[in-house]
């Protein structure tokens, strides 16, 4: 019997904005030295969880407890004085300060004055528990995401703490640094820390967590141990029942020639002499991990980038010289979609119509007309809102990817090329993308798909391009490209 | 409200009426402690006044719209108000010298937006440079004191085209144009993505440079217009008359609605924050209130009205994503945006290459 009190008690939490109840009676304990995953679809209401439970907002009705006492109207910092301590998912970095700074930004040592010695010596401990070797007085200016990310894990790891929430703490880590967290997130619970993970990666749950919480439209619709449910089950709970097959017609035409080739191009040490065609109506991917160059192709292949040598041919010979301009030839739906795919504090209606702004067209646009086109694009893509004149902010990260391909539907451009399609994003939207993926090379588009996701590029592509270092080192077939194939193949070059 | 283009609806609430009740309901009271406040010749008065400012302010916005910003405009102004008198009175026409400062106008705009976009300069800095050197140009053109013009631009100082007189003809035109060009022509849309996000915008495949260089263009050619009224108003090339006029400029375009991290703003908002200040100008002068007071109540008015945007916007979306100070300043990219590796950007990624 455990006598302990929870480290983090959460009972009968509801929340509502306007026009949405984002919580509904939700209940979750944390005891020291349990990871408990929290899961669910974006928009189930865990980043409203997590809010709340760290502080930064409050909940309508409901306590939250710490250490067995209940916290009322306290604010982050009270939270954090509490021992509860938080790795967001958006990163939070001072990018003019070191990255020992970084690491000790919310707790400088020293008494009246910071010592600078004991910041740095103790980020370089912290750092080196997590298997980075940075000079913590170098400037985190130019580092990666990556890097990035075991920076705040190691500001927010602290073995004195009652509680860690990690939000998506591996989105943008590499298989070996994801270990790393691994073991990090074990010697925690060995020493009665405790975690709440939040991930959408299901391997990583039943790696490491020992409960789950699977929230649904911000109701909670499974509490329990991790021991003994399957994956299926745990998918299951969190969308309904979801089919996970993908139309893989073959539509690809070579009778006219490619629709976009790469004729030996290099970019610095990133990309280093890629040559491939591409033709109208297939699905082609690239991927790799992280580092390999698939997103520094994307740049190139839209134009965003220019070569260093070798050069970017577009159907019709043209050669692709700059962005600007190009995007009636070339179409780019980023990465990073809040900031470099989106006017973030513009409405639905406006992004959509940014890929008409982009393309050569009469000088004057009437918005009434406008308006007609952005509800037409909006049925088009599937987008879930009431109406256009809603702010794209307000949207889940996949109906904010459904905006952005719905910019480039109509528009005629003959290529499309996707960096990371599907980041962040939940299953039934995933399975949404890709068969619009699917109907866009139907109609004739040559589709590009850079992907670290290797269970991604095996569903959606007819072909695959594995990249390491930069370079092609093989080329498979969409429907051979299973996980373990590609891994391999990586592997092997 | 149905009948209302529906974009004009969220800016009524949020800009228009506040403007356009804080007009009235102080014509009203200067009314009723003095008479003959509300009546056409004041109205017409006022207008003049503010047409300097109000010419600048509309090319002040479509530079704040796509988020950039040109603090040299005030000196830049009476630089131009230099130059026009100094042909003339180098016996050049009058036509010529217009032409001339025009000319200028768009060249001075080119190379704003050249440097700007080729070597990614904040424009704060730059133009604050240019504030100076223009300032100390127009007094070494001008040698230090007025250059009197009494006898030349009689049409531009007493003339009327259809029944008003030419600075506020002018105004109206500028400022139906702008409002024009901002909301139906792809241009327009083009200034509020690159204003909104421009890295975005550059991705997705928009002019971005030609947009940027155009802005810069459009607004110190309108400077140059303004030169030229200010000028054939005070019936001589002033090397000191432009002063301040850069942040006043700036005042009425966010009281009109823009933030300046970019995206938002509109002529018409623009010019009600002009015209807004004209009418508190004009109402502590019927007032017989010391003219000290004047900036005291020029600066509470944009306190007053920065803060019940801020206020209304965080009604609007408390999401709380934003913090109160970020959103009383309205830095809201600068303040929230996460911030991501500098070697991801696309920007980056082109001065690599170069």
């Amino acid at each position: 019997m455990n006598l302990q009190a929870p480290a983090l008690d959460l009972s009968g939490i509801s929340k509502s904005y306007p026009g949405a109840r984002a919580l509904d009676d939700v209940s979750l304990r944390l005891m020291p030295g349990e990871v408990h995953a929290l899961v669910g679809e974006n928009g189930a209401g865990k980043s409203t969880l997590i809010k709340i439970a760290s502080g930064a907002i409050q909940a309508d009705s409901g306590t939250v407890s710490v250490d067995g006492s209940v916290v009322a109207n306290a604010s982050r910092r009270a939270f954090q004085a509490l021992g509860i301590r938080v790795i967001y998912q958006e990163r939070q970095i001072a990018r003019d300060l070191s990255v020992g700074e970084n690491v000790m930004l919310d707790r400088l040592p020293g008494t009246g004055l910071v010592s600078w010695r004991r910041t740095m010596s103790e980020a370089s401990e912290r750092l080196a528990v997590l298997g980075l070797e940075l000079d913590p007085r170098s400037s985190v200016r130019g580092l990666s995401v990556a890097q990035w990310q075991l920076i705040e894990i190691a500001r927010a790891v602290d073995y004195g703490a009652r509680a860690i929430i990690m939000d998506e703490p591996t989105a943008s880590l590499s298989r070996v640094e994801v270990e790393r967290l691994f073991d990090v997130v074990n010697a925690l619970r060995a020493r009665g820390v405790a975690v709440l993970y939040i991930s959408h990666h299901l391997d990583e749950i039943f790696h490491l967590a020992d409960t789950v919480t699977v929230l649904r439209d911000g109701r909670q619709v499974f509490n329990g141990a991790v021991a003994g449910l399957t994956p299926d089950q745990l998918v299951n709970e969190m969308f309904g029942e979801v089919s996970h097959t993908v139309d893989r017609t073959d539509s690809c035409n070579r009778d006219g020639g490619p629709a976009i080739s790469l004729v030996d191009v290099h970019a610095g040490t990133r990309v280093r002499g890629v040559s491939c065609e591409i033709y109208p109506g297939e699905v082609v991917g690239f991927t790799g991990g992280t580092g390999s160059g698939t997103t520094e192709l994307a740049a190139l292949l839209v134009g965003a980038r220019r070569p260093s040598s070798g050069s970017v041919v577009l159907g019709g010979g043209r050669r692709l010289r700059s962005r600007t301009g190009a995007a009636s030839a070339v179409a780019f739906l980023p990465s990073d979609r809040k900031r470099r795919g989106l006017l973030l504090d513009k409405t639905i209606a406006d992004n959509l119509l940014l890929g008409r702004l982009a393309v050569p067209g009469p000088p004057v646009v009437m918005p009434r007309r406008q308006r007609k086109v952005a509800t037409m694009l909006m049925k088009a893509a599937n987008v879930k809102s009431d109406s256009a004149d809603r702010g794209v902010r307000t949207l889940s990260g996949g109906n904010q990817q459904k905006v952005i391909i719905g910019r480039w539907m109509e528009v005629g451009t003959p290529v499309l090329v996707f960096d990371e399609p599907t980041a962040g994003i939940d299953i039934p939207s995933k399975m949404e993308i890709y068969a619009t993926l699917r109907r866009l090379a139907n109609e004739g588009a040559a589709i590009v798909v850079c992907s670290t996701d290797f269970q991604e590029v095996g569903l959606v592509t007819d072909r695959v391009f594995v990249m390491r270092d930069g370079r092609i080192v093989g080329e498979v077939a969409g429907a051979l490209a299973s996980e373990q194939r590609l891994i391999e193949m990586e592997m092997s070059a | 409200m149905k009948w209302l283009p529906r974009a004009f609806r969220g800016e009524l609430v949020r800009v228009f009426v506040p403007l356009v009740s804080a007009v009235v309901l102080l014509s009203f009271y200067t009314e009723y402690k003095k008479d003959n406040f509300v009546a056409w010749a004041n109205l017409e008065n006022i207008l003049l006044q503010t047409s300097v400012l109000g010419i600048i302010a509309i090319g002040q916005t479509f530079l704040i719209a796509a988020g950039q910003l040109d603090l040299s405009v005030g000196t830049f102004s009476a630089y131009c108000a230099v130059l026009a008198a100094t042909q003339v009175v180098n016996g050049r026409s009058e036509f010529l010298a217009v032409l001339i400062v025009l000319l200028v106008g768009a060249f001075v705009g080119l190379i704003w937006g050249a440097v700007i976009t080729a070597l990614k300069i904040p424009p704060f800095i730059l133009t604050l440079g240019g504030l100076s050197v223009f300032q100390s140009l127009a007094l070494v053109r001008a040698k230090n004191s007025p250059v009197p013009v009494r006898d030349s631009f009689e049409w531009l100082r007493t003339g009327d085209v259809l029944g008003l007189r030419t600075p506020i003809f002018i105004l109206f035109v500028v400022l139906i144009v702008a409002a024009v060009v901002m909301r139906y022509t792809r241009f327009g849309r083009q200034v509020y993505a690159l204003g909104s996000a421009e890295e975005a915008s550059y991705l997705a495949g928009l002019p971005t440079t030609r947009t940027k260089i155009l802005v810069y263009v459009i607004s110190s050619t309108l400077v140059a217009v303004a030169g030229l009224i200010l000028m054939a108003r005070i019936g001589s090339g002033d090397p000191r008359s432009g002063g301040g006029l850069e942040l006043r400029a700036i005042a009425a375009v966010v009281l009109g609605g823009a933030t300046l991290a970019g995206g938002r703003g509109t002529p018409v908002g623009s010019f009600l924050g002009v015209f807004v200040l004209g009418v508190v100008q004009a109402a502590l002068t019927f007032l017989n209130i010391n003219d000290s007071w004047s900036d005291f109540v020029f600066g509470g008015v944009l306190i007053v009205a920065v803060l019940i945007t801020a206020i209304s916007d965080l009604r609007r979306d408390n999401k709380g994503q934003r913090g109160p100070l970020a959103q009383i300043f309205s830095m809201r990219g600068a303040a929230t945006a996460p911030v991501q590796p500098a070697e991801n950007t696309a920007i980056q990624q082109r001065q690599e290459n170069t």
